[in-house]
């Protein structure tokens, strides 16, 4: 029995600009997610959704403030992240099958010099049967479909054992039943107290789906619970349109090579 | 005689040849190149210049002498094959272009070692120089080979000239060229075979293992000194035609010398100090503009520092010590010394008595400055819901950039407020 | 067969081994071209490494040489990165400047460096018998090339097998690499180093060209023929193996150079692999696709 649970957020955004191509493509994030939700990040497309994901991760440089997980720096806690790409990130010809896959989930555990042994095997071949792929275990990646791609790339995550997951358009091109069954075993992680973070693309959907929600437009318009931050006004500044001051200043930033912030003049351009 | 001397006043007619056959060789191929770079395909020369030695073998086995007319003709046939065979492998298989093409060129590159080496064996007279394609040697642009180089030089650069238009359009946008009804694939057919054409002429000069950077580093050169299509190619001519004549200088002073890699170390220099010092983009020039624009940061802060002083007591043109100044902005004592005087040398502060006053230019100055800030914390915190505690450091750089036209529409924006979102004023003119 | 044919197949096989492993890594990252960029950039290294130790026997020489391999690799990226020169041409006028440098100092010092300029392109493995390590007491030992090609050979796998899962995800994804907090650029560094310590082992016997079709052929050759990146591994080296042998034997009958023939191999079997693999092939492709349609 737990009388005192943690309340440590498992995710704190503070004051974060990112730059992209020198052109800052997030303005000035605050913001946080309690433990166990399932959160939503939402947005037009160049809004800067995976950009934040990539940024938190520590993939992008922060031009400005900090990301702290489970209040710690991101290089602290890295065994306890997960990480599930976008599905082009990646060169599906690749010679691998799906349990060589689900096995690059465990290395971060092993260590250098290590190879996986039976209990990683035996984990990675748990996962895939958690999101249904058991009977693919080693078949080639470059014959999977598209929702068969995204829970290997699933249960690699899973294989992590992490306490909070990163997901980057999940439900990008995959059929239905598989974007039910991931969604299924998302909800039951965050039961278990995982935070889950994921990227989206699709409004209607996001209604059942998430019980928080971040919706990016180049800057934070609104985040918290789905009730309270998933309302018509906040969908219709996040979806109404670019500011065009900004892009025109961040244009500008990009051109002249300018600092995104005093302290931070690029070392060498 | 001096044989700097004696060469460039090409009063040999052999000079003179040699010089004109290196500079047309070496030019059209920078021409051609420039394609190619703007193209993304550079690599892809490479792969054709490793590619034409099997043809130009093929073309001596078949004619049995070292006939310009069948040498060409024999790399033209190869030069294209290569070609073909990357695309085939790219479109046809899982392998990746760049992979595709570096097994074409070494493939073909490989046959043609072992032709050469075979015919090389034969003790076949007619053979010997043949090596000569491997690292160019532009002292053998001589008599009729010439004429049949040049004609080929000449055929390039006056297709080129023609199709000017088409080229460029098809390099910036294939799509739209497609759209707009021209013939695309035919255009493509062309370039290529002109490149190929460079290829198998540019190789006299620079042999087949360099070749690529006289396609290739011209261009790059050019590139660095201007954004227009036009200027690009004549500069990457110029450079090319530079690097050729200092090849046949080269080939003239050491004859045993192969003329193609000091021809490379001549592009490759003038890349190299392109990349650095050329004006905008190059590496020294950017950072000299960082500089500058650290420079003008530090400038205004202090305009703004004193301007901050003046708003607490109303009045912008007191005198002020530099311990007031340091109250409102902190900074190295000495460094603020030399931004005072620097302030002081461009006209924005004056100097009594070991005090530093605001002169108008600098108050009309400081207050854009502060202006911009406070216009840019209110956009911030009303146009994008960020915190206000959070927007002081974004609006401290932004302040610096702002140009004029940005600056009215940011007023726009905001309806000409009065007030910044911790209540201070917002001046306007 | 005589001790000359089994000592020069044998360097070409140890050398086609070690640069179908690294060739398999390359080809996955879309690296071919860097693996050939490093293999010409390296020849002014070579040369200065002789001139500056007097002989070509010193580690030295391989060590300095291979650092050249590895500044290649950041000059490359500094070209593209800070310079924001198009990845191609930083590529492109790296090497050719490179190797351009290292073929005029081979002429300036003709006479104090043992190496033809030619033969840079080609290599002489036909000489390869001829330079044996004789101990003081007289004994023996074999062909240098054999040694230095097996002692590369020995550390290209033991790296492999000691970085094999780092090596893995970082050329399959870097992105989730970076996620675990592998470092993606420390094994894409490690990775151009033995890039560059076998092109400078095999350099004399091989030469520069013939290390490009070895790197880049077997392991193209392997990738039609597998799915499993284990089993591509070791087909690769087969093919390697397999290319030097047959490469051997015909530039024996037809009196040319054993390098060029080798490669000239390997673009067949790569052909052969193009049209009849048997789950990538394209005859079997197309007959699949003729049952199918019935």
């Amino acid at each position: 029995m737990n009388t005192t649970q943690d309340i440590t957020p498992a995710l704190e955004v503070h004051d974060v600009t990112v730059a992209f191509d020198r052109k800052p493509v997030l303005w000035n994030i605050d913001l946080t997610i309690p433990q166990g939700k399932l959160a939503g990040v939402m947005g037009p497309n160049g809004a800067g959704k995976s950009t934040l994901i990539k940024a938190v991760m520590g993939l992008l440089p922060l031009s400005s403030g900090f990301v702290k997980i489970f209040d710690q720096p991101i290089d602290a806690v890295r065994n306890r992240i997960s990480y599930v790409p976008q599905r082009e990130s990646v060169d599906w010809d690749f010679p691998a099958s799906v349990l060589d896959v689900v096995l690059m989930g465990r290395y971060g555990k092993l260590g250098l010099f290590k190879r996986p042994g039976k209990a990683d095997r035996e984990k990675a071949m748990e996962c895939l049967r958690q999101v249904g792929m058991e009977a693919f275990a080693n078949r080639q990646i470059s014959q999977l479909s598209g929702g068969q791609q995204q829970r290997t790339f699933l249960a690699r995550a899973l294989a992590q054992e992490a306490d909070i997951y990163f997901m980057d358009e999940p439900f990008a091109g995959v059929d239905a039943a598989t974007e039910k069954a991931i969604i299924q075993l998302l909800t039951t992680m965050t039961e278990a107290r995982k935070t889950v973070i994921v990227v989206h693309h699709d409004l209607q959907s996001a209604q059942q789906y998430f019980d928080w929600v971040i919706l990016l437009n180049t800057r934070l318009v609104a985040h918290g619970p789905l009730e309270t931050a998933f309302t018509q006004q906040h969908l219709q500044e996040t979806y109404g349109g670019k500011l065009t001051l900004l892009s025109d200043v961040g244009e500008l930033i990009r051109r002249e090579n300018f600092p995104n912030r005093e302290g931070t003049v690029p070392k060498m351009i | 005689m001096n044989p700097l001397i004696q060469f460039f006043s090409f009063q040999d007619p052999n000079i003179r040849f040699v010089a004109i056959g290196a500079v047309l060789l070496t030019a059209s191929s920078a021409i051609v190149g420039s394609f190619t770079f703007l193209n993304k395909k550079s690599l892809i020369g490479d792969a054709i210049a490793h590619a034409v030695l099997p043809g130009i073998c093929l073309g001596f086995l078949l004619s049995g002498t070292k006939n310009p007319v069948f040498l060409i003709s024999g790399a033209f046939v190869t030069g294209w094959l290569s070609l073909v065979a990357v695309e085939f492998i790219v479109s046809r298989t899982r392998i990746k272009e760049d992979t595709a093409i570096g097994l074409v060129l070494s493939v073909f590159f490989g046959i043609g070692i072992l032709m050469l080496t075979v015919i090389q064996k034969s003790g076949n007279a007619a053979q010997s120089g043949l090596d000569n394609f491997l690292f160019g040697k532009a002292a053998a642009l001589v008599g009729e080979d010439l004429m049949v180089f040049g004609t080929v030089a000449v055929i390039l650069l006056v297709t080129v000239y023609l199709l000017f238009k088409e080229f460029t359009l098809l390099a910036f946008d294939k799509d739209y060229a497609r759209a707009i009804g021209l013939p695309v694939r035919w255009i493509s057919v062309t370039l290529t075979s002109l490149i190929v054409l460079a290829v198998v002429i540019g190789i006299q000069a620079v042999g087949v293992v360099l070749m690529a950077a006289i396609l290739i580093t011209p261009a790059a050169a050019a590139r660095f000194w201007t954004d227009r299509i036009r200027v690009m190619i004549m500069l990457a001519c110029i450079f090319g035609a530079v690097s050729g004549l200092s090849g046949a200088y080269i080939s003239f002073v050491a004859p045993a010398m192969p003329t193609g890699p000091w021809i490379v170390i001549v592009i490759s220099t003038i890349a190299f100090v392109s990349f650095f010092f050329a004006p905008r983009r190059g590496v020294v020039s950017r950072f000299i503009r960082q500089r500058t624009i650290r420079r003008t940061i530090h400038n205004e802060n202090i305009l703004k520092a004193l301007y901050h002083l003046g708003e607490n007591d109303k009045n912008f043109l007191a005198p002020r010590t530099p311990d007031e100044i340091l109250s409102k902005r902190s900074l190295d004592r000495d460094h603020l010394n030399r931004v005072l005087y620097r302030l002081k040398r461009q006209g924005y502060v004056e100097l009594s008595k070991s005090r530093w006053q605001l002169t108008d230019n600098g108050k009309t100055r400081a207050q854009r400055v502060v202006k911009i800030h406070r216009l840019w914390e209110l956009y911030l915190t009303t146009q994008l819901n960020i915190a206000p505690d959070h927007v002081h450091d974004d609006a401290d750089t932004i302040e610096h950039l702002l140009t004029p036209e940005l600056e009215a529409e940011l007023e726009k924006v905001l309806d000409y407020p009065r007030e910044d979102p911790h209540r201070a004023e917002i001046p306007y003119p | 067969m005589t001790l000359n044919d089994i000592q020069i197949i044998t360097t070409a096989a140890l050398v086609a081994t070690s640069c179908a492993l690294l060739g398999c890594f390359l080809i996955l990252r879309k690296m071919a071209m860097v693996g050939d960029a490093i293999s010409h950039a390296v020849l002014p290294g070579i040369v200065i490494a002789f001139l500056v130790s007097g002989s070509r026997d010193s580690v030295t020489m391989l060590g300095g040489a291979g650092l050249i391999g590895i500044l290649t690799t950041f000059l490359i990226e500094f070209f593209h990165k800070k310079a924001r020169l198009q990845t191609d041409a930083s590529i492109g006028v790296t090497f050719t400047w490179l190797f351009a440098v290292g073929v005029v100092l081979i002429s300036l010092f003709a006479g104090k460096v043992d190496l033809d300029q030619d033969c840079v392109l080609y290599g002489e493995i036909a000489y390869v018998p001829l330079d044996l390590i004789i101990l003081p007491e007289g004994m023996i030992l074999g062909p240098k090339a054999i040694y230095v090609t097996g002692a590369i050979l020995a550390v290209i796998l033991l790296f492999i097998t000691l970085g094999y899962k780092e090596l893995f995800l970082t050329t399959f994804d870097p992105a989730f690499a970076t996620a675990l907090g592998i470092s993606t650029s420390l094994w894409h560094y490690l990775l151009m180093g033995a890039v560059s310590a076998t092109t400078v082992a095999s350099f004399e016997s091989v030469g520069a060209i013939l290390v490009v079709a070895l790197l880049i052929g077997p392991a193209a050759t392997a990738y039609l023929l597998t799915d499993n990146f284990k089993v591509m591994l070791v087909l690769a080296a087969g093919v390697g193996v397999m290319a030097s042998t047959i490469g051997y034997y015909i530039a024996y009958w037809l009196d040319g150079s054993i390098a060029g023939a080798i490669a000239m191999v390997t673009g067949i079997l790569f052909a052969l692999a193009v049209f009849f693999a048997p789950a990538h092939g394209l005859v079997f492709r197309k007959t699949r696709a003729i049952a199918e349609s019935r």
